[in-house]
């Protein structure tokens, strides 16, 4: 009986160790990508995040109107500097009214990549340009080895990407100091670079990942970690959010200007 | 500072480097580098319509892997308008261009309904431009928009064709192959657009499209059911042949037709403003609150302005 259960035991702790390991295998193997006909990666196709971070990049509760999310900073705590903490209170505490993806204004990068509306990856030779539904934002990113501009600032930052085996590497940078990271209020200074990992990490996902660096605003680079799922329904296109359009004609905010006859 | 030599030419075709630089100076700067063209007159509308429609029967044009007509590349209008008919030329603009875009009918004139004609210059009085507040340049304009000038970028894949309209902040994605049609309940700005290829043209069928855009500043409108077909044809490598049916039987009395070249942008021209983000929105709300202020509404579309 004991050496039955010895035997048992040994085969069972022999099992753990191996799907274990086959699971560590998984997380760590590299998917092959399909290639586009330059040879490279091909990230092409219509993508959209299933997470909250929109709402929260960090952990939150359920609210009226928010779903509940676990985030997708790594680590969970954003490295604000004190008197930066105390900006990003008074942004959570204004709310929607701030939020300048609310007002229509471009929403800015990371936030447009996961907001939770499709977008498209177009690869050629030169460049990836990403296509997006809502707003009809495009972010153009050069992978030809064109230098950065100088002293412009862009809402949407200045992107430049090259491929590092099966990831792109994206480096962003020269925003406006305009936009925040979520509704919550989380923010940036003008200062901000980004760098963005995209791998494919299957037929239908890519991990996404972003590393912000922005000494006026952090004591230390930080980084977001998310999933781009593929839309794979076989009528799946972009359509519109003309989100200026709609707060003209539907959203009233601009009702109260309107001379009555 | 302008960087005209073949060296950076790379470098130049896909980001440009300088800075800002006004519109007259890009335009000045395309015209004294340009190639040799079949048709030379490519500000002469009618004239280069006719010339093109010949010649490009004849041209053999660069090819994709997939064997269709290769139209990737940036390429910049020949024309701008505010006023499709130039009714007062030059009124909104010199740009060396003055005459009617219309091609058919032969008059150079928009065949509106009687009522349709005097919505039209009743709208300009009493109506928002709906660009002058950020609404979207969309199909059936943005071939000739104003901010067309500095060029639209064209990617061309076997299944869709992207035209990226950087300078607009925006773009229209062409299917070229068979998915099933958007419901008809839906309108989009810049509709729906199936493609297809007939010999080297290339052309585009535009359904779906919504009510509340005028096709030029001047209150040029269209209802719900306005369909476009455009014919994109190289005339040679540097020159595109671009017409565009309008048809909506709701408000003109027969389809008309405008006809403009597109001229593929040359590695020394400055291509800087490509990439630039242009009019914000935090800019139109209070141009926006502005006119409103001053009594001017935004354009209801069709639905408010047709007869019962």
């Amino acid at each position: 009986m004991t050496k039955r259960i010895k035997v048992a035991g040994t085969v069972v702790l022999v099992m753990a160790i191996a799907s274990g390991v086959a699971l560590t295998g998984q997380q760590a193997s590299s998917y092959r990508a399909p290639r586009t006909s330059d040879g490279k990666p091909d990230l092409q196709g219509i993508w959209q995040v299933l997470d909250t971070a929109d709402y929260n990049i960090q952990t939150h509760q359920a609210r009226p109107g928010v779903p509940a999310g676990l985030g997708i900073v790594e680590g969970e705590e954003i490295p604000y500097q004190p008197s930066a903490l105390a900006q990003k209170q008074k942004n959570f505490e204004a709310g929607a009214t701030a939020d300048p993806a609310a007002k229509c204004f471009f929403p800015g990068v990371p936030r447009i990549m996961y907001m939770p509306y499709p977008f498209r990856i177009v690869q050629t030779s030169d460049f990836v340009e990403l296509l997006f539904e809502f707003g009809h934002h495009t972010r153009i990113i050069y992978t030809n080895g064109a230098p950065h501009h100088e002293n412009i600032p862009f809402w949407m930052g200045d992107a430049r990407g090259r491929w590092d085996g099966e990831t792109f590497v994206v480096e962003t940078k020269n925003f406006y100091d305009e936009n925040w990271f979520d509704k919550a209020g989380n923010f940036h200074s003008e200062a901000l670079e980004l760098i963005e990992r995209f791998t494919r990490t299957g037929p239908d996902h890519i991990r996404y990942e972003v590393t912000v660096t922005d000494p006026k605003v952090f004591t230390r680079p930080w980084k977001m970690t998310t999933t781009l799922y593929r839309r794979v329904e076989p009528n799946a296109r972009l359509l519109e959010y003309e989100c200026f359009a709609l707060s003209v004609y539907e959203g009233k905010r601009f009702d109260k200007h309107i001379k009555k006859p | 500072m302008n960087i005209r030599t073949r060296f950076f030419s790379a470098l130049v075709i896909t980001v440009g480097f300088v800075g800002l630089s006004s519109m007259t100076k890009i335009v000045a700067q395309g015209q004294n580098a340009q190639p040799e063209r079949t048709c030379s007159m490519v500000r002469d509308y009618p004239a280069f319509h006719e010339c093109a429609v010949e010649q490009m029967q004849s041209f053999e044009p660069p090819r994709t892997p997939d064997g269709k007509p290769d139209f990737n590349g940036i390429w910049r209008p020949t024309r701008i308008a505010q006023d499709i008919e130039e009714i007062t030329p030059g009124k909104y603009g010199r740009f060396g261009h003055m005459r009617t875009l219309i091609v058919d009918p032969p008059n150079g004139k928009i065949p509106y309904k009687p009522w349709a004609m005097t919505e039209r210059f009743n709208n300009e009085k009493v109506y928002l431009s709906p660009t002058a507040v950020c609404l979207p340049v969309a199909q059936p304009r943005w071939s000739y928009s104003p901010v067309s000038v500095t060029g639209h970028r064209i990617i061309q894949q076997p299944n869709l064709i992207v035209f990226s309209m950087e300078r607009l902040h925006t773009y229209r994605i062409i299917h070229m192959n068979d998915r099933p049609a958007l419901p008809k309940e839906l309108h989009l700005w810049q509709g729906d657009s199936r493609g297809h290829w007939e010999g080297n043209t290339l052309v585009i069928r535009t359904t779906n499209l919504n009510d509340l855009m005028w096709m030029d500043h001047i209150g040029t409108f269209m209802s719900p059911d306005i369909t476009t077909e455009e014919r994109i044809t190289f005339v040679d490598e540097n020159t595109l042949h671009y017409e565009e049916t309008i048809t909506d039987a709701n408000v003109f009395t027969q389809p008309w037709t405008i006809a403009l070249a597109f001229l593929r942008a040359q590695p020394n021209d400055i291509m800087d403003t490509m990439d630039l983000e242009d009019t914000t929105v935090e800019n139109c709300e209070e141009e926006l609150i502005h006119m409103m202020n001053v009594g001017q509404i935004p354009f209801p579309g069709y639905k408010a302005l047709a007869p019962k």
